[in-house]
């Protein structure tokens, strides 16, 4: 074992990524320069690197948010460009967590909890009664009917985490997500996803330029210009994988 | 919460523009409603006149558009000698301005034709005979008109004294001027010429020996034809150009309405191309997002329509109270009309949201939460 992963049942990765590549405006901007890495599942990673390196497009394309160019991606041994219904993949093996929380501002911090579970067949009764559930889990069933512009940024991620595990997802992508909080309302976001991600053994996916952030994680992936530099596990020597 | 609350949710989001964007289908609608409902009125009310008076075949040429061209009287009797016809009586009518009124309905009708018999004197009397220089008017347009008994009304060339007010029980009957039919051929200069003949056949006459009848009249005068009453509207050229040109004035109508639901969503895609990506992040099908542009556009449709209906109705009532239509229409809303107004707008919300709807199913997620 290479790793530590204590709630890791199916053996085999989740996420397997093998010369990845991505390239924006018809390949005058290489985001993503072959990448490969494997990802176990119940594994919390982070993924640091200076701005612009690619961790951003390297998240979307494990969400189906995006088609890299080349190389491939697996999801439990699916290639995720070619999945047959990526909107299911996208709604119910993942779940997204965003620097800018992306709530809806017409809709209350229930309501937007409760947009991810439209596409299953469940009453109206039980989507609310789920949020309810999930915003108690996240400390916010206080704030139920309120807009998400009445909510700090610290409860508006906290409702966005809420969201993002609506219907049950065993990974969880975040992008940056105490990008936009201050270092207290930092510190109680990530206590909750380590929280969440233990008690519900998900695969957790962190993007994060602060190192104190990303050294949660069991296992630290460091990127630069579109490609992985090297790997660590925290209190490891960094080493690199060429090397 | 439900897929409902977040369609309205969506379109209550900016008040203003989705209330422009009714007025606009609206006005479409409440021309549809309004040109068409006085088009039925009009056949409507042409079907009861005919009804009243006991017309049963009407021969005329109608190939001249709103009034039908004139044609020897001498026909008359070459028709009365066929079977099945009990009394024949011949007609010149003309749509003529008199004094204030742009358009009023002149009857000269055959002295002692059937056709005076079911007008019912309200005020005065009938002429004494056919060579007496006086009109009698329906009711309506002695009211359009402003006249009594005694006064004097200017048709084309000449004088005539109105002699009596009469109650034909139609609109199109109370809205005319009558008077003997040699009186007006002379002053609208169409001397020994008619434009209808009317035919009432005995009683019981079966439906196929009426059409036999109109069958021979053709056979014998070419130039004419011979309608029965029930199928007058259906067949004659002028009402179908009048359905059809409140159909394509509408039609026109329509189409701006359309551009402007179209635009609206299409700003509404646009602008929500964030929102979208957030959707589409959170598993939203394409198809069901398709089905979210849609639901909104189709909602303006309907609102829009429900909104033109009354618009429409209002318009109506007030053309019906016009003293110058007054007498010549009688403005009809049907059911029928008000449920194929509001399927239009349905549709034309539907229409107008289909590119904005494959607009917003063609985004990349990742881009679209970047926008
Ligand atoms: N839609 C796009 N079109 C063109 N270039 C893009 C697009 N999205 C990202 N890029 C470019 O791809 C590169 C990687 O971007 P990415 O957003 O993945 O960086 P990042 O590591 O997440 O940076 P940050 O820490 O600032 O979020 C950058 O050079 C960026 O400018
Ligand atoms: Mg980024």
């Amino acid at each position: 074992m290479t790793y530590d992963s204590p709630h890791a049942h199916v053996p085999g990765p989740v996420f397997e990524a093998d010369q990845l590549v991505k390239e924006y405006d018809d390949g005058r901007v290489p985001a993503l320069r072959g990448v490969t890495f494997r990802i176990e599942d119940g594994e919390f990673v982070s993924i640091i690197g200076p701005s612009g390196c690619g961790k951003s497009t390297l998240l979307n394309m494990l969400g189906a948010l995006d088609r890299p160019t080349s190389g491939s991606l697996k999801f439990k041994g699916t290639s995720i460009p070619d999945l047959a219904d990526p909107a299911k993949y996208r709604g119910q093996e993942v779940g997204f967590i965003f620097q800018a929380f992306h709530l809806l501002p017409t809709f209350t911090v229930e309501e937007n909890v409760q947009i991810p579970m439209f596409e299953l067949p469940w009453s109206r009764a039980q989507r609310k009664k789920r949020a309810g559930e999930l915003l108690d889990a996240v400390g916010l069933s206080h704030r139920l009917g309120h807009l998400p512009t009445k909510l700090s940024g610290g409860e508006r991620q906290r409702a966005a985490i809420a969201r993002s595990l609506a219907n049950e997802p065993g990974v969880l992508l975040a992008d940056e997500p105490t990008g936009n909080l201050d270092s207290q309302n930092a510190v109680q976001i990530m206590d909750l996803l380590c929280r969440l991600q233990t008690e519900h053994r998900i695969t957790l996916l962190l993007v994060s330029h602060d190192l104190h952030v990303a050294s949660h994680a069991n296992r630290i992936i460091r990127m630069k210009d579109g490609q992985i530099v090297s790997e660590s596990r925290p209190g490891d020597v960094a080493h690199s994988p060429q090397a | 919460m439900n897929f409902f609350t977040i369609v309205i949710r969506s379109l209550w989001r900016r008040p203003v523009r989705t209330s422009l964007t009714l007025v606009g289908i609206s006005i479409g609608i409440a021309a549809v409603i309004t040109l068409v409902g006085l088009a039925s009125g009009y056949e409507k009310s042409v079907v009861r006149q005919l009804d009243v008076i006991g017309i049963d075949v009407i021969v005329s040429n109608m190939e001249g558009g709103m009034m039908p061209k004139a044609f020897e009287e001498s026909m008359q009797a070459e028709i009365a000698k066929l079977p099945d016809t009990e009394k024949v009586t011949t007609v010149l009518m003309q749509m003529l301005s008199i004094e204030d009124a742009p358009m009023m309905m002149v009857s000269g009708r055959e002295w002692e034709g059937f056709t005076w018999d079911q007008l019912e004197v309200v005020e005065g009397r009938m002429p004494k005979d056919a060579s007496e220089k006086a009109v009698v008017m329906g009711r309506l347009a002695a009211e359009v008109l402003k006249k009594t008994v005694g006064d004097i009304v200017q048709i084309e060339t000449d004088q005539f004294q109105v002699v009596g007010i009469v109650d034909g029980q139609s609109v199109v009957e109370n809205g005319a001027i009558i008077l003997a039919l040699p009186l007006f051929q002379e002053v609208s200069g169409y001397q020994g010429k008619v434009n209808f003949i009317d035919i009432k056949v005995p009683k019981n006459t079966d439906s196929g020996r009426i059409t036999a009848l109109c069958e021979k009249i053709e056979a014998l005068f070419p130039e004419v034809r011979a309608v029965k009453a029930g199928e007058v509207v259906g067949t004659s050229q002028g009402f179908r150009i009048a359905r059809a040109m409140s159909w394509s004035t509408s039609l026109l109508a329509i189409i701006v309405g359309v551009l402007g639901v179209m635009n609206t969503m299409l700003m509404t895609v646009f602008e929500r191309t964030h929102e979208i990506g957030i959707l589409l992040a959170l598993g939203w099908k394409r198809r069901r997002i398709v089905f979210l542009v849609l639901c909104e556009s189709a909602i303006l449709g309907l609102l829009g329509g429900m909104v033109g209906v009354i618009l429409g109705a209002g318009a109506l009532k007030i053309l019906e109270l016009t003293p110058t239509i007054r007498g010549m229409l009688e403005p009809d809303l049907s059911g029928g009309l008000v449920i194929q107004a509001i399927c239009i707008a349905v549709g034309v919300g539907v229409v107008s949201g289909l590119y904005p709807a494959w607009r917003s199913s063609r985004l990349t997620p990742s881009l679209a939460l970047q926008g």
